[in-house]
This record gives structure tokens, sequence and C-alpha cells, in this order.
């Protein structure tokens, strides 16, 4: 099945996006456009939200809920409107129902369909019992499932189930089976996009930011022309091409955490004054040509105007 | 007092008596900051109540599966108590950030 489109190997793009910044995709190689107004007419248009974190009351956001909230009304605002929305996952902080009532009152007001992901938050305090009560209908496995829309293909993996001790994100070999069967059909030219909450690629062994088995879902995905790789978990942006394979971690609406290396551990970083915080969390505006089409993507901080 | 209950009193008295007095359990703590369990191994006798009480700012969990627990996420300032009756050694980790680990070792 394996067409050979290949690597072109480590392209060696690996960027600390700033506000606004717009990639495109092409040959493997990415190019810094003006604006997402570059996307033709033929596209699909969505948004990603990562994060939410609802619950989360300490420093530096004592009120999560009204940060997820302005990420929405962000959405709201935009000219030209998403079709729909993906959030990768930890919407709440501590998986109560009233966290997910509360995210889901929120996410609705943009009047937009929502695809979901947990993040380990929504699913540590119960193995993912009430997640998939409310988000779990019509999945596979523990949650994982596919859509298509607009000629795109859309794969939502849970790597946040099965921890093991001294492990890192896992999918597991149900799932990734599942995702060789979905794929086997579809054309090389099939524009893919992936979502997991975990990083797939690693990106901080000591911190956990790594999927432990994400190389065998890489292998499976690597012959597609273009596949967008949407991440969260890490709450900041970080993007790297590797050949056809863009990867792309989020901002969080709730609180920074910081860079690799830069601080003793991933926890919030506390120090952040009200005043700056909305410049350090953000929405990922993405456009996915039809065809064989490049992605783009645009990060926006809730400071934006 | 009936009689037939002064009997049974007096039955129970020598058992009473002649039990081991009740050893005061053992009381430790570990303390789970920037990501980690503090001490990550600790050595206590059987019996021991372990208390592991988190003081970082995110949730975490502990999961031992040797004994079978998995707690629920705990908050800030939240914590998890168990005894650690049977020598052995327990190895343990966050069930939200699995690269979180540490070990009880439970000996006489």
């Amino acid at each position: 099945m394996d067409r050979g489109i290949g690597r072109r190997g480590l392209l060696g793009c690996m960027a600390f996006a700033g506000a606004g910044v717009v990639w495109t995709v092409t040959g493997g190689v990415p190019r810094l456009l003006g604006s997402a107004e570059a996307a033709t007419a033929d596209r699909l248009h969505f948004v990603q939200i990562s994060d939410s974190h609802i619950g989360f009351d300490k420093d530096p956001n004592h009120d999560a809920t009204a940060t997820f909230q302005t990420a929405i009304d962000r959405i709201k605002d935009m000219k030209q409107q998403p079709a729909f929305l993906l959030h990768t996952g930890d919407i709440t902080h501590l998986s109560k129902p009233e966290e997910f009532d509360t995210a889901a009152q929120v996410a609705a007001s943009s009047g937009l369909q929502v695809h979901y992901i947990p993040g380990e938050h929504d699913w540590g305090g119960d193995n993912g019992a009430f997640y998939l009560e409310r988000y779990g209908k019509g999945t596979k496995g523990q949650g994982w499932y596919a859509f298509d829309q607009e000629g795109v293909h859309f794969v939502a993996l849970i790597n946040v189930a099965g921890f093991k001790a001294g492990g890192f994100g896992t999918l597991g070999a149900d799932q990734i089976a599942w995702l060789k069967d979905d794929l086997a059909g579809k054309s090389a030219s099939t524009p893919i996009v992936v979502m997991a909450h975990i990083p797939l690629w690693s990106i901080d062994e000591g911190w956990g930011w790594k999927t432990d088995d994400g190389d065998q879902a890489l292998a499976l995905l690597k012959r597609f022309g273009s596949v967008t790789v949407l991440n969260g978990h890490i709450h900041q942006v970080i993007q790297k091409v590797e050949g056809n394979v863009a990867f792309h971690t989020a901002y969080s609406t709730s609180f920074p955490q910081p860079a690799p290396g830069t601080a003793p551990s991933p926890g919030p970083m506390k120090s952040v004054q009200a005043d700056k915080l909305r410049s350090m969390l953000g929405i990922t505006d993405l456009v996915v040509k039809r065809g064989h089409g490049p992605a783009l993507l645009t990060d926006h901080t809730l400071a934006e105007a | 007092m009936s009689a037939r209950n002064w009997i049974f009193a007096l039955a129970v008295l020598p058992l009473c008596i002649g039990a081991t007095p009740v050893r005061a359990a053992e009381t430790e703590t570990v303390t789970i900051d920037n990501f980690s369990f503090k001490p990550n191994v600790i050595t206590v006798k059987p019996g021991t109540h372990i208390i592991f009480k988190n003081q970082d700012d995110l949730p975490h969990t502990v999961v031992i599966p040797d004994m079978k627990v998995n707690s629920s996420m705990l908050d800030t300032d939240g914590s998890y108590e168990a005894d650690f009756e049977k020598p052995g050694e327990f190895k343990y980790f966050c069930g939200i950030h699995p690269m979180m680990t540490g070990k009880v070792i439970v000996a006489e």
C-alpha cells in the first residue's frame, strides 16, 4: 500500500511560532505567508482549540472559563466562519461533570459543531468513564474515531488511556490496528488531519511530552501527500515539518506552560502577569485545501483584537 | 446487667486481656511537587500508613498496581492515604503523568 511518496528526511524546521504567523507546507518545506486569507475558495476552514482546563483557578489564571469564552468569542468574530471546531483535549481540569457541563455550554455559544478528544485531565479521574458517556457515542475502542468533511479525512486518536509506569502517551495495538484499517482504502492524495492530545512526536521525554508508539501511527501516514498532526497538552505552539507531515501543538486557552528545558517542571507559568496572560493563550485557525494542497495554520493569541 | 450478660462478659474478658496490644501505626508522608514524588524511594515497616500529599500546581494521581490502587485525581493540597501491610517492593506512578514514578519498600 505504501506508494513511496516517502519522507524527504528531517527538514530541520522546528519553530516556535509567534502570533499571527502563517505557514504553508509545499514540498515538505515550510514557507511563510502573509495571512490566512491566502487560501482559495476551494478549501476547508476549521479551528483548533485546546486545553481549556475548565475548573482551573490558580495562578496565572483564576478564571479558565472566562478565557475559554474569550477564545470562543474570537472565533465568533471571524469574518469567515469555520466549518467546525476541534478540541484537542484537557477540556476539564479534574473530570468533574460540572466542568464538562460548563465547557459544553461555552463551546455551544460558538454555534459550531465541536469534535472532541480527551486529555489526561478528562480521563484520569475515572478512567474515561464520564468522558466516554458524554462523547464516546459512535466511537471505537476507547473513544477513537474518524470522519470525512469536504474531501479531508480526520482521525481522532486517544493517547491518554492505558498509561504505564515510566511511560508516555500511548495509542496501543488495538488503536494502531484500527488506524491501519481506517487508512487502508484512502488515496495518497487525500488530505489527512490527525488529532491527538499528547504530541505524537517527541518534544521532551523528561516532561512526558511524547507518545510511546507514535512512530507506528506516523509510519501509516507517511504515504499521504498532506498530513497535519494537531496536538495539545504542552500549552504552547511548536511546529515541525517532516516529509509531508506538518506537526503542530496549540496554545491553551487556560494557562501557559514553559518551553522545554526552561523550568524545573512543566507546571503552569505562575508568574505571568494578568496583562500578559492572554498574549500566551490562543487558538489555531486552519485551512486545508481539498485534493493535494498545502495546509495553512495561523495561531492567534487571545490578546489580538 | 442480666445474669446472662455477666456470663458473656466473664467469658470474653480473658480474650481481651490476652490480646496483643495494637501497635500504633507509623505514618509517613510522600509529597508530590514539581512533577515528582519525594522521597522517591521510601523504606517503611509493615503496617505503615503513608499519606501521598499533592503540593504541586496541577493534579496528580497515585497508582499502585500491586495493591490495585488507582486514586482519584488529587488537586493541589489533596491527598491519598494507604496502609502498607505486607513486606515487599511496591512501585507506583502518577496515572496522568506516568513518567512520575516512585517506590515503597516495606521491610521489617
